[in-house]
């Protein structure tokens, strides 16, 4: 990567969470939720958000109390901190909708053990400046939620025909006539649209360094 | 006493970054911090949500008695099995005329496979008929237990159940209680789901509890709700 001299940018840091260093895509991790949020799109927008909330605010708070914990408490120290921010967004998703929360079940509590975080706070949050780490936290927060989208958006259109279900924006996709593929809905489709986008960006990372190779030999 | 413990292993924690002091204060003040954030939050956003249940049941009561536009709340005590004195609540429907409908009631059982499972549903006292449920707290696997839910044959259980009461009035005429599926259909038979049989096990013996303590009661005072229209 063209990163690899000297500390990173602002931006590639931003940059390598959304794509580069995609937490779903690239380096597999949250697959957990990935495959168990994903048959609603609003389901994925709320998940990518709390997810990102409480990057957001655990990244902070670890790389504002960095050099104060002591490196032997730290993964217990990590997980208070994600699991006050995990409670908080409990109580929001309950008083912002009942519905909302019952379809996302216990994959909210779940948000304390996302390696996603803990990676972050380990990897990032606590060894740079606030700043930094935010932004770090905000570009991992945008992949993961680009990556929920890039499922739920194909497994809620094959499987009911619609995209924003269960929301005052709901959209019919293919007209009354439309047979719903509710495999695509259930568990199967969702390990079915993973597999599949893991090999479409898997191929395109393939092609882009190919053709980077082609340009450094002519 | 405690300062001068501490005043004795700062310095000692210094030298030495494994000292126990540090990690002490570190976690216990992070606790702490969570402690009261977490409190703040708390208050912040009970109201709310008791309100989210509150309207929940609320549509939960409209939508299980049919025709009717209001509803009012009574509170009223049986004996259960045990005679011990148990209160529940009753959220009586009554339509535009004020004619009472049915009433809702609650049931519960907390030996569900993910713990406790709780539904509303539909009374009609002059039919002697449960005609509907809704299920308002479940923690049961999803795609499994949680079909209690949405499964279609497991709801038809209680769009027309019977649930008679005996001649004196103070008990049920027949239990209600589980059958296999496909081997129901006697009265008072609540067919499961197969491969949920924990959960529709637990939701026919929530029925059969709450009926058999409330639908006395409701019996007892049913001029009582008709009369006391919303």
């Amino acid at each position: 990567m063209s990163d690899q001299q000297g500390p990173p940018s602002s931006m590639d840091v931003f940059l390598r969470g959304l794509w580069q260093e995609n937490p779903v895509f690239v380096m597999l991790l949250g697959t957990c939720p990935t495959l168990a949020v994903t048959n609603k799109v609003i389901n994925c927008f709320a998940m990518g958000v709390s997810v990102m909330f409480v990057l957001v605010m655990s990244g902070l708070l670890i790389s504002l109390l960095r050099s104060f914990i002591p490196k032997q408490v730290r993964i217990a120290s990590f997980i208070i901190i994600i699991a006050t921010f995990v409670t908080i967004v409990d109580y929001a998703i309950q008083s912002i909708s009942l519905d909302l929360y019952d379809s996302l079940g216990a994959f909210i509590q779940l948000i304390v053990v996302n390696c996603i975080i803990l990676g972050r706070a380990e990897a990032f949050a606590s060894k740079n400046g606030p700043a930094k780490s935010m932004l770090d936290a905000v570009g991992m927060g945008l992949g993961f939620t680009f990556a929920l989208l890039c499922l739920g958006v194909i497994r809620e259109a094959l499987g009911n025909g619609t995209l924003m279900m269960d929301t005052p924006f709901e959209i019919s996709l293919f007209g009354p006539n439309f047979a719903p593929w509710s495999i695509m809905i259930l568990p199967p489709g969702g390990f079915f649209v993973l597999g599949l986008e893991l090999i479409l960006f898997a191929w395109l990372r393939k092609r882009r360094e190919q053709r980077r190779a082609q340009t450094a030999q002519a | 006493m405690t300062t001068q413990a501490q005043a004795a292993a700062a310095p000692a924690a210094q030298h030495n970054s494994g000292g126990s002091i540090p990690m002490l204060r570190t976690l216990g003040g992070l606790a702490l911090l969570s402690g009261c954030l977490l409190s703040l939050v708390y208050q912040g956003t009970n109201e709310r949500i008791a309100r989210n249940f509150e309207a929940r049941v609320r549509d939960a009561v409209f939508e299980l008695l049919p025709g009717a536009t209001q509803q009012k709340v009574f509170e009223f005590s049986g004996s259960d099995e045990a005679g011990k004195d148990t209160p529940f609540t009753a959220y009586a429907g009554y339509d535009d005329t004020g004619r009472l409908v049915g009433v809702a009631l609650e049931a519960s059982d907390g030996n569900g496979y993910g713990g406790e499972i709780r539904f509303l549903y539909g009374y009609q006292p002059d039919t002697q008929q449960v005609v509907g449920m809704k299920v308002l707290l479940c923690k049961e696997t999803p795609g499994l237990g949680d079909r209690i839910k949405t499964d279609e044959a497991f709801l038809d259980n209680f769009k027309a159940l019977e649930v008679p009461l005996a001649d004196d009035a103070s008990a049920l005429a027949h239990p209600l209680a589980y059958a296999k599926p496909g081997k129901g259909g006697g009265p008072g038979q609540i067919e499961g789901i197969s491969g949920a049989t924990i959960s529709s096990k637990a939701v026919a013996r929530a029925m059969h509890n709450s009926a058999s303590l409330m639908l006395p009661v409701i019996r007892k005072h049913l001029s009582e709700l008709q009369e006391n229209k919303p």
